[in-house]
């Protein structure tokens, strides 16, 4: 029953930063059509900036911040110098999957032969421990749900209260049809890339604070828990990244304190296959069915 | 039946028949949710409620590839040819090939197949001359114009031998030259025995070949019945002729 | 030719014969059919280890080293046919999940991702195909039978690369130019409309994951049964990316282009940084393997995404302009019609 809570105590951790992860995968899909499958790559990316900076003495927080900012920055210069390329050389769906996987080849490569194939650590200063109803938790650890579910309200609270949401779900589900009611749909789509790739920024640091030593490919390798989060909950759905990520996230500590630790993502992966069988949409995916994602 | 798009209801509660051996249109100012009942019909799209019946048997949750072998064929509004294979290769998938088309006979090789093929090249020769398209017949149909597109898809469909067969807007983007050849198309299906439902706004045309009009407006069915007597009916002349 | 330089050549031509059937299985699936297979190198991964497992005994020969399942002593060409049927089997079962109901991109999604899963399983799950150290000492085929020297037995394993290698592409060229390979075609360019003329699409994407799925089995064990060893480090899911590269380079839809594809980058870009001195620290050489190779699908998928030898367009000569090259398929037809 401890092992139980105790698993479920590190799963909510995971899930916090699938969360934020999943939710800005998705959203770059919903809203851009695009699979962006470089988004681990993205995640490392910022991981090793805020690497550098906290090897350099700064806090992990500033770390964060930075990681934010160059994940915002490096997603909008991707979508513009390559993507935006590709998108309007009409470039097939599944040929911007390509795309994208061949730019996560360059950057993860580019990565490793630069820096080595090292495992490189964060200094973190020590956490104290908090217990409650049988969960254990650092303080470093809940600093990171913190962080989650401040980035998640705040997302909520712009998508369905500021103009630039609205903008964004009308671009999501009519390009043509929102930009024809004044939207300026190639600025929402920046937008879009600057704000999910904050979110992407985030996810990789936290995601290495959790861990505190990462390789070339510990953004990649995330990308597996980060599909199946987004396709349990329904590909293109926010919501639905968000519940998925918590199914995920915990089914897959549990799984890693009950079965074997290095097989956790298999167990995402069979989460993913059976949400595949029974509710191919995902759990909020309705909105997907029009869309042509599922049929 | 009923149809919902994330709250828009593109189809409310419309219902209505489609008499075997006729041509019937289907009009409506843009939005009445004509192409939806086109989906719907086809197996392309579950309505939220209600029923198509096809020769007297439910077909809702069949899919499209099976009512397309008993015979229901649609072509899309959107231009949907195979871009990258030639005009008369769009034409020969339209056709069924049941020899050639399963795993078994293409590994039995050409020998097994080739009397299907050489039949179906035949009719799509016949009907590439009717439609003055011969000249293409060898280009990749993605560097054709627009209408010729249209053709195309139509020819394709033909060549499928539908006995009911839903046109979306065949018209659309047709050189006014080419109407002409478009127009005895259908006729000749007709005569064929071919149920036709064409989706159209150029009333000229329905009036002349269609036997039935029916109109819809906000995803419903307004009315129902031959264009003279449509043109009196002020529901319909509101909804349609004054938009 | 020294004897080194025939050692050289001979592996190169049997890992170029490897390469091809690969190619042409997936290309088959993405070039044809429009299917992204990302996932494509387990199957061929999946084909080694069936083979190597039906070679080398019981798990108990060796001194009991490596620990497996199903192991067995199978004579050749049983395990490479065990191989084949294996694959199938496994192509068929994730591709009935992944292929169900879900938009194209999506599929690539699920396949990449059983990849990364399915070496995790290979690796960490120890007494299934020995984990992370993965199988060795795999005998080459008939090697006690035919009593060839070591250099005779390469060339004669050429050989059976090219006996392979011509049924691979017999198999796939029979395929690709029936009335069948043109409902492939036809899916891959509009899959509704190919649904709405009564083709069952997903049936017909089942069908090319299967038969590529048992082509790259084929491949693996081919493989295996040659180098003798074999362990997650040969499939790394990213290995995919090196026969998708082959395929887009070399013309995807087209046989002969892919089969150059398969020449110029498996073969180029494992055989040349061989020639290029170690530099900028361990491991750079190899990770600037995989950035030219991401380089290079994108640009020729924004400059010639028809690859160096585009597929080829089927003339039937209708008009009565060129004549078909299948003896008078176009010329017989006129006749029937009256000219
Ligand atoms: N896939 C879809 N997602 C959301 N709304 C849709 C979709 N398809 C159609 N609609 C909406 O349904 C209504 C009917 O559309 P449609 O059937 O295309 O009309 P018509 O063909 O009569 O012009 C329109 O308001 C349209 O915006
Ligand atoms: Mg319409």
């Amino acid at each position: 029953m401890d092992r139980l809570v105790g698993a479920f105590g590190f799963g909510l951790v995971t899930a916090s930063i699938l969360a934020i992860a999943a939710v800005a995968f998705t959203l770059q899909f919903g809203i851009t059509n695009i699979l962006n499958l470089a988004f681990g790559e993205i995640m490392t990316l910022c991981a090793y900036i805020g690497y550098l900076l906290n090897a350099a003495g700064a806090s992990v927080w500033l770390a964060l911040v930075v990681g934010a900012v160059a994940g915002a920055v490096f997603s909008a210069l991707l979508n513009r110098t390559i993507y935006a390329l590709f998108v309007r050389r009409g470039t097939a769906l599944w040929g911007m999957v390509i795309v994208t996987i061949a730019v996560a080849l360059i950057m993860q490569n580019t990565l490793l032969g630069l820096a080595g194939p090292h495992n490189f650590t964060y200094t973190i200063p020590p956490a104290t421990t908090f217990r409650f109803a049988g969960l254990i938790l650092t303080s470093l650890q809940l600093e990171i749900i913190g962080v989650a579910i401040v980035a998640m309200l705040t997302l909520h609270m712009m998508l369905r209260y500021t103009r630039l949401g609205k903008a964004m779900r009308a671009t999501a589900s009519d390009p043509a049809l929102a930009q024809s009611c004044g939207i300026n749909a190639s600025r929402v789509i920046d937008l879009v890339w600057i704000i999910s790739g904050a979110l992407c920024g985030i996810a990789g640091v936290t995601l290495v604070m959790n861990t505190v030593s990462f390789t070339a490919s510990t953004g990649s390798d995330f990308l597996v828990v980060i599909i199946a989060a987004a396709i349990v909950g329904g590909v293109g759905a926010p919501y639905g990244a968000m519940l998925g990520a918590l199914l995920v996230g915990v089914t897959s500590e549990v799984a890693a304190v009950y079965v074997n630790a290095s097989l956790k993502n298999v167990f995402a992966f069979a989460l993913l296959l059976v949400v595949l069988l029974i509710r191919p949409q995902g759990f909020i995916g309705r909105a997907r069915v029009a869309k042509g994602v599922v049929t | 039946m009923s149809r919902a798009f994330a709250g828009i209801h593109a189809i409310n509660d419309a219902s209505f028949r489609v008499e075997a051996g006729a041509v019937t249109a289907l009009i409506g100012p843009n939005g009445a949710g004509k192409s939806t009942m086109c989906s719907v019909i086809s197996g392309f799209l579950r309505p939220d409620r209600g029923s198509v019946l096809y020769d007297g048997e439910e077909i809702v949750g069949c899919s499209p590839h099976r009512l397309a072998a008993r015979g229901l064929l649609r072509t899309f509004q959107t231009s949907s040819e195979f871009p990258r294979l030639t005009v008369t290769e769009n034409l020969l998938a339209g056709a069924r090939a049941d020899r050639g088309t399963t795993l078994i006979g293409a590994l039995l090789g050409r020998r097994y197949w080739i009397a299907e093929e050489r039949a179906n090249l035949e009719r799509a020769r016949v009907l590439l001359m009717s439609f003055e398209l011969l000249n293409v017949a060898d280009q990749m149909a993605g560097m054709l114009s627009g209408g010729q597109k249209r053709l195309v898809e139509l020819m394709r469909a033909i060549m499928a031998r539908p006995r009911f067969l839903v046109l979306d807007e065949p018209l659309a983007g047709i050189h006014p030259a080419t109407v002409e050849s478009v127009i005895a198309a259908i006729q000749r299906l007709r005569s064929d025995g071919v149920t036709v439902l064409m989706i159209e706004h150029n009333l000229g045309v329905v009036e002349r070949i269609c036997d039935r009009v029916i109109v819809m407006a906000n995803g419903s069915v307004i009315a129902n019945g031959r264009m003279h007597e449509l043109r009196q009916n002020p529901e319909v002349i509101d909804a349609y002729f004054g938009n | 030719m020294s004897s080194a330089l025939q050692f050289y050549m001979s592996t190169l031509l049997v890992y170029l014969g490897v390469s091809l059937i690969a190619c042409w299985a997936l290309n088959l699936q993405i070039g044809v059919t429009g299917v992204l297979n990302l996932g494509f190198i387990v199957f061929q991964a999946l084909g080694a280890y069936t083979a190597a497992v039906l070679t080398l005994g019981p798990d108990t020969s060796n001194g009991g080293f490596q620990h497996y399942v199903f192991g067995a002593e199978l004579p050749f060409p049983v395990p490479l046919l065990a191989a084949a049927g294996v694959g199938a089997l496994a192509s068929a079962g994730l591709g009935s999940i992944g292929l169900r109901r879900l938009r194209s991109d999506y599929q690539a999604m699920v396949f990449l991702v059983a990849a990364i899963i399915a070496t995790d399983v290979a690796t960490n799950v120890t007494g299934l195909v020995n984990g992370a150290a993965g199988l060795s000492l795999v005998p080459q085929p008939l090697s006690a039978n035919v009593g060839l020297s070591p250099l005779d037995y390469q060339w004669f394993y050429v050989g059976l690369m090219a006996i392979l290698c011509a049924v691979a592409f017999l198999l796939i060229r029979r395929l690709t130019l029936s009335p069948l390979g043109r409902s492939l075609r036809a899916v891959r360019d509009h899959e509704d409309a190919a649904e709405a003329l009564g083709y069952n699409v997903y049936r017909l994407r089942l069908m090319v994951v299967v038969i590529g799925g048992a082509l790259a089995a084929v491949s693996g064990a081919a493989l295996v049964e040659f180098i003798g060893s074999w362990g997650p480090g040969s499939w790394f899911y990213q290995e995919t990316f090196v026969y998708l590269a082959a395929v887009i380079i070399g013309g995807s839809g087209n046989n002969i282009g892919v089969a150059l594809g398969a020449l110029i980058v498996p073969v180029a870009l494992n055989e040349l940084p061989r020639f290029i001195p170690d530099f900028g620290g361990p491991g750079f050489v190899d990770a600037m393997r995989w950035v030219v190779i991401g380089v290079a699908i994108l640009v020729f998928l924004y400059f010639r995404p028809q690859g160096i030898i585009p597929e080829k367009r089927n003339r039937f000569g209708l008009a009565g302009t060129v004549r078909h090259r299948w003896s008078g398929l176009a010329t017989r037809a006129r006749v029937r019609l009256g000219r």
